[in-house]
């Protein structure tokens, strides 16, 4: 392999048959390409004259942010097929890191459009990157490739195979509105997000639009596009209602029902939210004899004046349709 | 046998491949191509390439030998516990139900039946050794049906001839299928239990693909108490949905207008509960289905349910229907938490096994 130093401006950056890297340079990364520039040479293939750029495109990305002219190259030896290339960049990057859903499915739509049989790529491939080695993961894999534009959306918010088959079940305009939605939410929230969406979607036989534009839904997503954070939570909570309306309303009145209560001093009271426990923890703070058996005191006036009596009918009560 | 119509290949393990047992299964197969193969993987390679390898898996069968057959059941955790033996001679079941576990249990498993008998019969001869003293309920119906592949295995038969007469020992062969035929043409063994999962008619046709209808289930039922059997029922999992309560009280009046409460050895409630995993699966699988977008939690065993509120709504619902047939001591719960048991029964089952209180079993 040829080693030289060129200049950025020499690679045809615009060919990004081998890229698979969605991931942008951190300020670790720049901070280090700043003080010592480029140390590990990018790979690069010649053909026809151009310069393409296989692996490297972090440090690229890096050097041009530094305002580095040149960068170290090592030139592929000629007569190597895209597929073979591709085949080299895959292998030299991933035991290094780890890959994202999104970065996954680019990798697969580019090792097919070389011809890598479904086999091969079920066999070879898909164990390496962590996927279910079947046919349909390479159907959802593809089908999230040519979402292009939304890919790195779904990079940052580390979407698992799960979530991008339920996001994939939308039709392409429901598809764009969450897209819409989901950029203000963490990777946890995003998951959830799409799930909450997909039962409702499917309870109430509804086009999105028409549940995002129910009374409870609608002002907060009005909020989240202007840009209002604390929306998002609230949008997801209100969500949650609507998809746990029991739970919900039972998890309310339990809430209400505590805050009648009045607990001694640093007094804490837990309950299982998801109702699969009858019981409550009561967690009380004593720093001596005297205030323990004041906190107790307290305990049991509480309990003898009926404060706890709701809580318990609650905890212990049925779901009455 | 439509399962039998959509068979496309069979494997047979090169290890069996003189078994009279394999012999036999082909001759009833001879319209289907068969390979001869080293082992699972061959197959499984051949599997992960379908679109839909779960269906592709239920389309293929593999003629093996297994290494060990009984296990005690491994419920789930922290729930109570029944005292059950799975007995699993045949892995995964052509039948294709919607909420069923197997589909994320099992990896790319064709459908796996095991033909080196002799090694269960000496299995089962040092299990029956060892446990002369209590009631044990031992079941082939957790890892498949234990009566679809009948008609090819003649299992139900070769292992009923092994319960004759075992003092205590109790085989249940559990179905969604009218594939009796087999146990009609030998005496019943009295420790033999033919036991049905039922459900509601609506979800027997839109979630339990390739079942027997409710009619079929409960005719072939009767038909078995008629013989001689006695019978088991299974309400599970039971689906919480819109008119529940009529549809499954109707399916209780039309199980005890045919089948005699005398006859009936145990029935069990299970309300629906599934992984993570098998959601995402399901919902996959069978877009149309409803079932899983219902509430749920999750639980303490890791597993999506409906909140106990309604889980205990749904026992009560069964137990006073049962109740009025005095069939209530014939009840228990599958998978549930020592909380529900407790409600269930107002008696607190915790770290007690179920077996014994089955007293009418001895």
């Amino acid at each position: 392999m040829e080693f030289k130093e060129i200049s950025l401006s020499d690679l045809r950056l615009k060919d990004r048959r081998f890229n698979f890297t969605l991931d942008e340079p951190d300020e670790k990364f720049l901070a280090s390409v700043r003080q010592v520039g480029i140390t590990e040479p990018v790979k690069i293939k010649a053909e026809d004259g151009s310069l393409i750029l296989v692996t490297g495109w972090k440090r690229m990305e890096s050097a041009r942010a530094g305002g580095l002219k040149k960068i170290p190259v090592r030139i592929l030896p000629a007569g190597l097929t895209d597929l073979e290339i591709l085949r080299l960049a895959f292998f030299e990057n991933y035991p290094q890191r780890d890959f994202s859903l999104a970065e996954k499915a680019l990798l697969v739509k580019k090792f097919l459009e070389f011809g890598l049989s479904q086999e091969e790529l079920i066999r070879e491939i898909l164990p390496r990157l962590q996927l279910p080695p079947e046919r349909p993961t390479i159907e959802t894999l593809v089908k999230l490739a040519a979402l292009d534009r939304a890919l790195p959306g779904i990079h940052r918010g580390r979407w698992k195979l799960a979530t991008a088959r339920l996001f994939l079940s939308f039709p392409l305009e429901e598809q764009k509105l969450i897209v819409g939605l989901a950029g203000a939410f963490n990777h946890n929230q995003q998951a959830e997000l799409i799930d909450l969406l997909f039962t409702l979607k499917k309870r109430q036989a509804k086009p999105l639009a028409a549940i995002l534009s129910e009374q409870e839904i609608e002002p907060l997503v009005k909020e989240m596009k202007e840009g209002k954070p604390p929306a998002a939570d609230r949008l997801l909570t209100a969500l949650r209602e609507k998809a746990l309306p029991r739970l919900s309303c039972l998890n309310r009145e339990i809430q209400a029902a505590i805050k009648k209560i009045n607990l001694p001093g640093q007094g804490r009271l837990n309950y299982d939210q998801t109702l699969e426990k009858t019981g409550v923890s009561i967690w009380l703070e004593a720093r001596s004899k005297d205030e323990l058996e004041s906190a107790l005191k307290n305990l049991n006036e509480s309990l003898k004046a009926g404060e706890w009596d709701t809580l318990f009918k609650i905890l212990n009560n049925k779901i009455d349709e | 046998m439509s399962w039998i119509k959509q068979l496309k290949k069979i494997y047979v393990n090169r290890q069996v491949k003189n078994s009279p047992l394999v012999e036999n299964i082909l001759s009833r197969l001879v319209s289907i191509p068969f390979q001869l193969v080293d082992g699972l993987e061959d197959i499984q390679s051949e599997l992960q390439l379908a679109p839909d390898p779960i269906a592709e898996s239920k389309r293929t069968l593999f003629l093996t030998r297994e290494k060990a057959f009984i296990r005690p059941c491994p419920c789930t955790r922290g729930a109570v516990g029944c005292g059950y033996w799975t007995l699993d001679l045949d892995l995964n079941c052509p039948l294709d139900c919607s909420y069923c576990l197997l589909q994320a249990y099992f990896d790319l498993q064709p459908l796996t039946i095991a033909v080196n008998r002799h090694e269960l019969e000496a299995e089962l001869k040092a299990f029956f050794g060892h446990r002369n003293s209590q009631v044990v309920r031992l079941g082939t119906g957790e890892l498949s049906d234990s009566l679809a592949l009948d008609s090819i295995t003649g299992q139900a038969s070769f292992l009923a001839g092994l319960f004759r007469q075992r003092e205590g020992v109790w085989l249940e062969l559990k179905t969604k299928t009218a594939s009796i035929d087999s146990l009609l043409e030998i005496s019943p063994p009295d420790k033999v239990v033919v036991a049905w999962s039922l459900n509601s008619k609506r979800i027997i046709a839109s979630e339990e693909n390739g079942s027997a209808s409710l009619e079929e289930r409960l005719g072939s039922a009767a038909r078995a108490v008629e013989h001689g059997y006695k019978v088991a029922f299974h309400f599970d999992p039971v689906i919480y949905y819109y008119n529940w309560e009529r549809e499954y009280e109707e399916v209780i009046e039309e199980l005890l207008e045919k089948v005699p409460a005398g006859s009936i050895a145990w029935i069990s409630l299970g309300t629906l509960r599934f992984p993570g995993k098998l959601k995402e699966i399901a919902r996959e699988r069978f877009s149309q289905s409803l079932i899983f977008e219902e509430e749920f939690v999750r639980a303490w065993d890791g597993k999506f349910r409906y909140p106990k509120p309604l889980r205990l709504k749904i026992y009560k619902k069964f137990k006073d229907l049962f109740q009025a047939q005095a069939l209530s001591d014939r009840l228990y719960l599958c998978m549930e938490s020592p909380e529900v048991w407790k409600e269930f029964t107002r008696q607190n089952k915790k770290g007690k096994l179920l077996a014994s209180p089955f007293s009418w079993l001895n």
